[in-house]
């Protein structure tokens, strides 16, 4: 589940890390997209794997069109959360108005797909999941460590005026790495529609998740976000097996919260202010 | 507006309070009685989500947290030992404003965004925990049973809560603690360098409104008749006073009264009329149009001089 997680984790990651934004409303993106797949199953027989095409520019038309929202309204950051949260409430309220709170599952022909390693019985979509995390991941990473516009973000990063003053322009890498942060939500929401039962309720539950990855991991550190998935998977999966299952939705909070308290900056060490 | 006006304000002030208290008996249907009863609850929310919120600035989203701690406190009370709701109230809000005081403790390290993170995080916490306690009804819908109650008292005691809160409010305000807040408000480095205990009275607010919260927390179920997790440890309770307070005005007193005055009764009858998820549709909204649109709240045309 590691890889799942990292994919999760590292759209409000570079959102927050890069444009100050705590963009809460990711996970409501996510289960838009495990909405959409789910549907396209079930009506018109879609392979799941065909609507993440489809749920590609559907999220990134919205991801900008909130942030333009944003950039037009000039929010401070402190309001910017409450922005966010009412676009999750809005989202969320939605889902359910439009979808009812019925839990949902989607089955597939993969769903019945599972390999026998060792001891260890794994499903074809989990393997998948985690393949396609880690390799977004892993582009992410190649996209931010590697190339011009990354070092450009980087600077960003560090150090927003003089960046500008270096001639970068924010506002134009901007709403780029916001429609970019929504569609890997999305993209991760496919797939977890595939490998967990969702109702529009589990926005929150996923959003403590989100948020202990984002903060165990540090600010905008592509690399911590994909270990503090792996953490977060093992804890749940330990907690799990010692207390009731229900339990192990409690462990990502436990985590946020102690993280912040212990090593607020996260295990790359990378700074927040 | 001194001297002799001052005399006859309080005096319309008192009349219009009696009246308020004898509501009741003057044959109000009881349909208006609980919306006045709720519209109460939430001004007494507001205006103690208003201290932390709007006189010093930060953003508590764990107000239904504690709320729910108050709520299934004197539930449980009434359910196993036949305690009175009424009674086991003020302990139920000292219970929620101890807690405040240790989660205070670790909140506090945060500002701005974290803040408002950790306390939204633990409305959470509180009702995963509710739910998979088998001990707390396990996530079921319970029935404590109403014990010394009616709609009349339960319409005074929310009307009490709501006078308590405004005095209290009004007190703060007037203490070297309202000065406090505001000033971390402005810049909270400065003001602990020219000698606000800003942690000291950040902590207490925050146990202070906790204490109200858990107290009015504590009667609602007495108003629904149930209780189950996701009816207390609800963000709506938490979002709720934030937009009561911005629509009235976060900088003046009666701020908080008037957004949720004119805010729960709208609300009301749209869940009458709505289903409840377009509600929380149109809920976010607000919120997003409220926040964007930075008013400086309604209290403005009002009050003209009690600006803080």
């Amino acid at each position: 589940m590691g890889g799942l997680y990292g994919l999760l984790g590292v759209g409000l990651s570079i959102q927050w890390g890069v444009m100050k934004i705590a963009n809460v409303a990711l996970p409501a993106f996510t289960f838009l997209a495990a909405y959409v797949t789910f549907w396209s199953k079930h009506l018109y027989d879609f392979d799941p794997f065909f609507s993440i095409i489809i749920v590609i520019p559907i999220s990134f038309v919205i991801g900008l069109a909130i942030y333009f929202f944003l950039h037009v309204t000039k929010v401070k950051p402190l309001q910017m959360l409450l922005v966010a949260f009412g676009f999750l409430l809005i989202f969320e309220g939605g889902m359910t108005a439009a979808w009812t709170g019925d839990m949902r599952a989607i089955s597939t022909v993969y769903s019945e797909v599972a390999y026998q390693l060792g001891t260890f019985n794994i499903p074809l979509v989990r393997l998948l999941a985690f393949v396609v995390g880690v390799g977004i991941l892993g582009l992410i990473y190649f996209l931010f460590e590697r190339t011009y516009v990354g070092k450009g973000i980087r600077a960003i990063v560090d150090n927003r005026t003089v960046a500008m003053m270096y001639g970068i322009n924010p506002h134009r890498t901007f709403p780029a790495i916001f429609g970019l942060a929504t569609v890997l939500a999305s993209v991760a929401g496919v797939f977890v529609g595939l490998t967990y039962s969702f109702t529009p309720q589990s926005t929150f539950i996923w959003l403590g998740k989100i948020l202990a990855i984002v903060v165990l991991a540090g600010m905008g550190s592509i690399k911590g976000v994909f270990a503090a998935g792996l953490i977060l998977a093992l804890a749940e999966n330990i907690t799990g097996s010692i207390l009731p299952v229900a339990w192990s939705d409690f462990v990502s909070y436990i985590i946020l919260i102690f993280v912040l308290l212990i090593k607020p900056m996260g295990i790359s060490g990378r700074s927040y202010e | 507006m001194k001297g002799k006006y001052l005399i006859l304000i309080y005096l319309v002030g008192i009349v219009v309070i009696m009246l308020l208290f004898s509501l009741p008996f003057l044959g109000v249907p009881s349909f208006y009685l609980t919306l006045l009863t709720l519209t109460y609850m939430y001004i007494s929310l507001s205006l103690c989500w208003n201290w932390l919120g709007g006189f010093a600035g930060y953003l508590n989203l764990g107000h239904a947290a504690f709320f729910g701690v108050g709520a299934y406190f004197s539930a449980m009370l009434a359910i196993y030992y036949k305690v009175p709701q009424l009674l086991s109230a003020p302990f139920a809000g000292l219970l929620a404003a101890v807690l405040a005081l240790g989660l205070g403790f670790a909140a506090f390290r945060f500002r701005g965004v974290y803040f408002g993170i950790v306390t939204i995080s633990l409305v959470f916490i509180f009702l995963i925990f509710v739910t998979n306690l088998d001990a707390l009804g396990g996530g079921r819908t319970l029935f404590p049973p109403p014990l010394l109650s009616n709609n009349i008292v339960l319409y005074q005691v929310m009307l009490g809560s709501a006078l308590v809160t405004s005095i209290v409010t009004r007190f703060i305000l007037k203490s070297k603690l309202g000065w406090g807040l505001i000033a971390i408000r402005g810049d909270e480095d400065t003001a602990a360098c020219i000698g606000v205990p800003v942690f000291r009275y950040k902590l207490l607010t925050f146990a202070l409104s906790s204490f109200f919260a858990g107290l009015v927390g504590a009667i609602y179920p007495l108003l629904t008749g149930v209780i189950y997790p996701s009816m207390v440890f609800n963000v709506l309770i938490s979002v709720n006073p934030v937009l009561m307070s911005i629509l009235g005005g976060t900088t003046y007193l009666m701020g908080p009264v008037i957004g949720a005055a004119i805010l729960l009764p709208i609300s009301y009858y749209l869940s009458y009329i709505l289903m409840s998820e377009l509600h929380i549709v149109l809920y976010g909204a607000l919120l997003i149009a409220l926040v964007t649109a930075q008013p400086k709240g309604l209290a403005k045309w009002l009050f003209k001089e009690t600006r803080l």
